[in-house]
């Protein structure tokens, strides 16, 4: 009786060693399930891939991808920092595409052997050619020319709609603390969104910084005097209290036109500093902050 | 202990040093700026927007130059009384935590303004201040009342509770950077690396009413730093009343370094290298030692934050500068001096 008793027990005990072995093995282990679908880890990639007609192959998206509608009902995997190695592991996906390299991601297809495309897309040059790239990976070739030669065609009719407009000097900005502007970051010629304000009629007044992204001295600032300040503020929830407490953070820098005149704008579409196949669109925003009365696309 | 080597004439020569920074520091800036315009521009009596160059000169550069001094002064003045108050030569302002839970409550305030579940603007302070200030105050009471059950407070028991909350705090900081959405975590980084590139005098109207008061106090401790130094007992037997004294060097020192953080943020090294420095020229009387400490601390900062302004071609973090410039000057004088006052 005893004897069956431990025997019992050992074999349990053999069948919970096997399930914890089993469950160690997690990130490795994609349960015998074929390999299917794509996972796409980077807002802007997400969204290029739905742009070229491949939504229905997405099976997981990245946790701030949100952008078609639809991407927000499919599984997340965590962001760029936080991966969910164990969730993508089981979900067995034929091919991840992300934005940017990614280190941990890197190593974890190599162990799996999953293709994985790192792609790098933050200029209007490297946006068309991660398109390119999409396309190439996911056999869309043809729709990728299609989207590419969209957005450029979208580019070029904002650039001819601005072009009788005066271009104001503008100041960018891409972050700072609310409550007062000690400081005030903001973006260089090389950088996506110097190009997009350049491309909707404007010019940056930091067009000539060789850094793509720092933190600006208020002294260059009050020099430049900038006749508008662009405030990114993608997706965050703004009320009339909140956007009324950041323009009157700028009356600290009296000496600019920009707040002078009032033209101080904040962008909050959540799309506004991606760089991705809505790039013209940012532009358009943009432009119809930069000249009121500019003719809109039909 | 050291007691020699004091110079007295050498408080009117810093003195005059931190003047001449000061003013230095008003005319060079990461904009060449002409005094004679700033002049003409006086002269006339031009509206400010009208005015760049006077604006940048009275507006920008002469409060953050004043801040500078002001926090300079503040952090170092604090090192010193905390390696007193400690008797430990590690020990900084932020030593007891209280830069990691004003870090801790400048981030909660980042993701809440993100979240809006707060505005950005609390009575009439940036709400990351606001909350900046609150949580090293709290994070000062709490070490305090750990360390005050008993019948003195101990030095090793204010150290353990301090450096305890202090880890706490950094594990809620990185709770909060895991929670942020990636594109603020810069904004929340940069907040980590300190800046005094103020804008207007409201900033330096604060710390001044935060730091002045507090130095004085501090500085009226002096004499009885000196006693504290060999011995707690052989102080209290000299009539120094031991309890009192720690009391009001943690508190007053930990208010002075949270408002300095929630204004300026966690500048690191000023107050461990400044007295250091300054002990290992004046010796370790403190009734010298601290004075010297709040003008070499606001002179340091000053130069760190002339650097800032020049290193980049934008504005250059100021903790990144006291370390890189500190770190150097610290270890030289390490392999130069003998630190006998601590062996």
């Amino acid at each position: 009786m005893r004897d069956r008793f431990w025997h019992r027990v050992s074999g349990g005990g053999l069948i919970a060693v096997a399930a914890i072995l089993l469950a160690g093995c997690g990130s490795e282990w994609s349960g015998g399930k074929p390999r299917h679908g794509i996972i796409t880890m980077g807002p802007h990639v997400t969204e290029t891939v739905f742009a070229l007609g491949q939504g229905h192959r997405v099976i997981a998206v990245g946790s701030f991808d949100d952008y078609p509608p639809e991407v927000r009902q499919l599984p997340k995997v965590g962001g760029y920092i936080d991966p969910d190695l164990e969730k993508i592991a089981m979900l067995a996906p034929e091919r991840i595409i992300t934005g940017g390299r990614h280190l941990k991601m890197s190593q974890f297809a190599e162990m799996n052997n999953l293709p994985l495309l790192c792609v790098l897309m933050d200029s209007l040059e490297s946006i068309d050619d991660g398109i390119a790239q999409i396309g190439l990976e996911l056999h869309c070739v043809r729709a990728a020319d299609r989207l590419r030669a969209r957005i450029q065609r979208e580019i070029q009719e904002l650039r001819d709609a601005v072009a009788s407009f005066p271009r104001p000097k503008v100041l960018i900005i891409t972050g700072r603390q609310a409550g007062d502007l000690n400081t005030l970051n903001t973006v260089g010629g090389a950088s996506f969104l110097s190009e997009i304000v350049e491309i909707a009629g404007g010019q940056n007044i930091f067009q000539d910084a060789s850094q793509a992204y720092f933190e600006a001295s208020k002294e260059t600032v009050v020099l430049r005097a900038p006749e508008v300040i662009l405030e990114f503020r993608c997706g965050e929830p703004m009320t009339e209290s909140r956007m009324d407490a950041y323009f009157k953070d700028w009356q600290a820098l009296p000496m600019l036109p920009a707040v002078r005149t009032g033209r101080i704008f904040f962008i909050t579409e959540s799309h506004g500093m991606r760089p991705g196949p809505r790039v013209a669109e940012v532009g358009w925003i943009i432009a119809r902050l930069l000249h009121s009365d500019i003719q809109l696309p039909a | 202990m050291t007691t020699g080597n004091v110079r007295p004439l050498g408080i009117p020569v810093l003195a005059a040093l931190c003047c001449v920074i000061l003013v230095i520091s008003v005319f060079i800036g990461r904009e060449a700026i002409s005094p004679a315009q700033a002049w003409r521009e006086w002269r006339a009596g031009a509206p400010s927007e009208e005015a760049p160059a006077l604006g940048i000169l009275l507006n920008q550069r002469l409060p953050r130059t004043l801040a500078a001094l002001l926090a300079g002064a503040g952090l170092a003045l604090a090192g010193c009384a905390f390696q007193a108050l400690l008797r430990n030569p590690l020990a900084t302002p932020y030593t007891l935590g209280v830069a990691s839970a004003g870090a801790l409550g400048a981030w909660s305030a980042f993701l809440l303004v993100d979240m809006g579940i707060i505005a950005g603007v609390l009575l009439r302070l940036p709400a990351v201040q606001v909350f900046a200030f609150l949580f090293a105050g709290a994070d000062m009471l709490l070490v305090y009342l750990l360390a005050a059950r008993r019948s003195r407070t101990s030095p090793a028991v204010l150290l353990l509770a301090g450096v305890t909350l202090g880890m706490l705090a950094n594990s809620g900081i990185m709770l909060t950077r895991y929670l942020a959405r990636p594109d603020r975590l810069v904004m929340m980084d940069r907040w980590l690396m300190g800046g005094v590139d103020v804008l207007g005098y409201k900033p330096v109207f604060t710390l001044a009413v935060g730091v002045i008061p507090c130095a004085l106090i501090l500085l009226a401790q002096a004499p009885h730093f000196d006693q504290i130094a060999f011995s707690t007992d052989l102080a209290a037997g000299r009539g120094v009343r031991v309890n009192r004294l720690q009391a009001v060097t943690f508190l007053v020192g930990s208010l002075m370094t949270a408002i300095i953080v929630s204004e300026v943020g966690p500048i690191g090294f000023v107050g461990l290298i400044v007295p250091h420095s300054v002990r290992a020229v004046t010796g370790s009387r403190h009734r010298l030692l601290m004075p010297v400490c709040v003008l070499a601390g606001g002179a340091f900062l000053c130069c760190c934050d002339i650097i800032a302004r020049r290193a980049m071609p934008g504005e250059t973090p100021i903790g990144i500068i006291t370390t890189l410039i500190g770190g150097p000057f610290f270890l030289y004088l390490l392999m130069r001096r003998k630190f006998t006052d601590w062996a």
